[in-house]
């Protein structure tokens, strides 16, 4: 029994020493963020630039950088924490939040919007036909999948493939028959961007975010135990079907406002949580903060880089999380002396 | 028949050839919106028997559409039997080949980079298909318009001017490029000279302080940025408030009538605050 508790006591130092690194590194990260770009500002020079608003530093930080180092936080946090989620309910590794056909919902969604005029363009109405694209194909995902003998996790991951693929093919369809304004619109709200000046949508994301990570936790353990299978977790005393829908819905609709505010940006939710997971284990309870942090740092870090690295130009963000992610995740895997698994 | 006889005739028959080539064009198809453009500029719209599905120039008149800026359907510009295709580079290189290999004659065009480029392209266009006098006219009116703008902006005060032509990420005209001759002919510099890409960030924007921002249409994403611009209380443009939309549809599109259009436009936006 001392043994067991010495060794829980040892796990839960480690863990929390690990959360507190990604804190400090974090905090490491916004500091670069916010000191990097072409007008230069001192990190010590931040507060008496916040305390001038005429000047073109107080304007930089508080229209550019700051608003878009906290979007880059919450979508980041965001994608990664429903990646985990997904890739736990699922138990596949090849699950990210867009495989279940969400970001091609909310797509089709702002094109059909676009497309026929509804709402005008504006920065509000399209990312609310993109969530209600989004909400709209997971209503349908999960409808489709619920069979009379309960929920099929592989016909569903099947479903959301499929439809997915419809939706990219039914954008595309609207893509060839409209005219070049529409094309533009489309093809620019696609592209999938941080730079968001509107705070009510900032916040949203945010705030949505910070809200999913507390839910999740609540549903830690359930996570823990469908590692060893749904049989196996029902046996445990766990309501698996109730948890699996609760927690698919909760990481879809984080995605759906991920994606209406954002656009579609890769990779985060594929290669953060395994990363994490490289490093710190399976362990839900420590994973999900893990990954929430692991996405914030991510996707901070890679703005950065997009906005400066060919400065004045700047990069899509997809390049620099589809090269850094892919690449790092390629080099920790092959290096890695165990084997990857989920459980 | 002497060697001098037979290279005279053979001059002859060459030059016969060649002038009575574009007379002999009757079906023409054009795969790109602008070249779609030209073809009604110089009234040889009765020869167009394809185009693309963004020629809107065309959307009344009974002309197949045979696809899209970047795909073709090969099959259905084959069965049109056209003596010409006329695309731009951004035709994808297979289907250009496909063409070539059915028969079809392919005029594979460089999109043009300044007003110069623009007329050649239009004469040229005319030397294949015909029409070729009154190619001449509506280039000759063009260039005689341009210069107007011309002597009349040597007046203007010379500013520095950011022209968005894309957002998501934010872009910008370049130099080296048709659009960019809007400002150089009003007297005005582009704020992003000596950039060789057009994604440029807001900081840079900000960095460069333009004295008027110029912004398209594109599709009502336009009116959009130009709140965004707004909110920047530090640019001169934005404290004059010299912000202006400018219509995507002649801004971007390089035809000889468009080009004057747009010209226009800009110019008006400039002398309307020439006392700044």
């Amino acid at each position: 029994m001392i043994v067991k508790n010495k060794k829980m006591r040892k796990r839960n130092t480690k863990w929390l020493l690990f959360l507190m690194a990604l804190i400090i590194v974090l905090i490491v990260s916004v500091a670069i963020s916010l000191a990097s770009g072409e007008i230069k500002i001192g990190l010590f020079d931040i507060p008496s630039i916040l305390s001038d608003n005429s000047s073109i530093e107080y304007a930089v930080l508080t229209k550019i950088r700051i608003p878009r180092l906290i979007l880059a936080g919450a979508v980041g946090g965001g994608l990664s924490l429903s990646g985990a989620i997904l890739q736990g309910i699922y138990r596949n590794p090849l699950v990210e939040p867009y495989t279940l056909g969400i970001s091609g919902g909310a797509a089709l969604g702002v094109s059909i919007a676009i497309v026929s005029g509804l709402g005008g363009i504006s920065f509000i109405t399209l990312p609310l036909f993109g969530f209600a694209g989004a909400v709209i194909t997971l209503f349908l995902v999960y409808f489709l999948s619920v069979k009379r003998e309960g929920l099929n996790i592989n016909n569903m991951l099947l479903i959301g493939v499929m439809v997915s693929f419809v939706s990219s093919s039914a954008m595309m369809f609207l893509m060839s028959t409209t005219n070049t304004d529409n094309v533009q619109s489309i093809v620019f709200w696609v592209m999938g961007s941080l730079d968001e000046s509107n705070m009510i949508l900032i916040r949203i994301a945010l705030y949505s975010a910070l809200a999913a990570l507390v839910l999740t936790y609540l549903f830690a353990q359930p996570l823990n135990a469908l590692r060893l299978g749904e049989a196996k977790a029902k046996h445990l005393g766990i309501n698996t079907s109730l948890t699996i829908r609760l927690l698919f819905f909760l990481a879809s609709l984080l995605t759906g406002i991920a994606v209406a505010v954002a656009g579609v940006i890769g990779f985060v939710g594929l290669v953060v949580p395994h990363l994490i997971r490289l490093i710190i284990g399976n362990d839900y309870r420590v994973l999900l903060g893990g990954s929430f942090l692991g996405g914030t740092i991510f996707l901070v870090l890679s703005d950065t880089v997009a906005r400066t690295v060919i400065a004045p130009n700047e990069l899509p963000i997809g390049v620099i999380t589809g090269l850094v992610g892919g690449l790092v995740f390629i080099a920790v895997l092959s290096r890695s002396k165990s084997h990857f698994k989920l459980n | 028949m002497t060697a001098k006889g037979f290279f005279f005739i053979w001059i002859l028959l060459f030059v016969l050839a060649y002038t009575n080539y574009a007379k002999d064009v009757r079906r023409v198809v054009s795969l790109a919106p602008s070249v779609t453009e030209i073809i009604y500029l110089i009234g040889a719209e009765d020869k167009l028997v394809g185009c693309t599905s963004y020629c809107s120039v065309a959307e009344n008149d009974d002309v197949a559409e045979v696809g899209n800026a970047v795909d073709v359907n090969i099959e259905a510009l084959f069965a049109l039997q056209p003596d010409v295709v006329l695309a731009m580079k951004l035709t994808k290189a297979q289907d250009i080949a496909a063409m070539e290999k059915l028969g079809i004659k392919v005029e594979v065009m460089d999109s043009p980079r300044n007003f110069d480029e623009i007329c050649d392209q239009t004469l040229h266009i005319a030397s294949l298909i015909g029409n070729k006098r009154e190619a001449g006219e509506v280039v000759e009116a063009a260039r005689k318009k341009v210069k107007e703008i011309e002597n009349l902006s040597s007046e203007l005060k010379h500013r520095k001017i950011f022209f968005q032509l894309g957002a998501n990420p934010v872009f910008t005209v370049l130099e080296n490029t048709f659009m960019n001759d809007y400002l150089s002919i009003c007297n005005a510099e582009n704020i992003a000279a000596g950039l060789s890409k057009g994604t440029i960030s807001r900081e840079s924007v900000l960095l460069r302080n333009p004295d008027v921002i110029i912004i398209a249409t594109m599709g009502g994403f336009g009116e959009e940025e130009m709140k965004i611009w707004r909110t920047f209380d530090t640019i001169t443009a934005v404290k004059n408030n010299d912000l202006f939309l400018i219509d995507s549809k002649t801004s971007c599109s390089p035809t000889p009538a468009n080009f004057v259009s747009a010209l226009e436009d800009v110019y008006g936006f400039l002398s309307k605050r020439n006392d700044r």
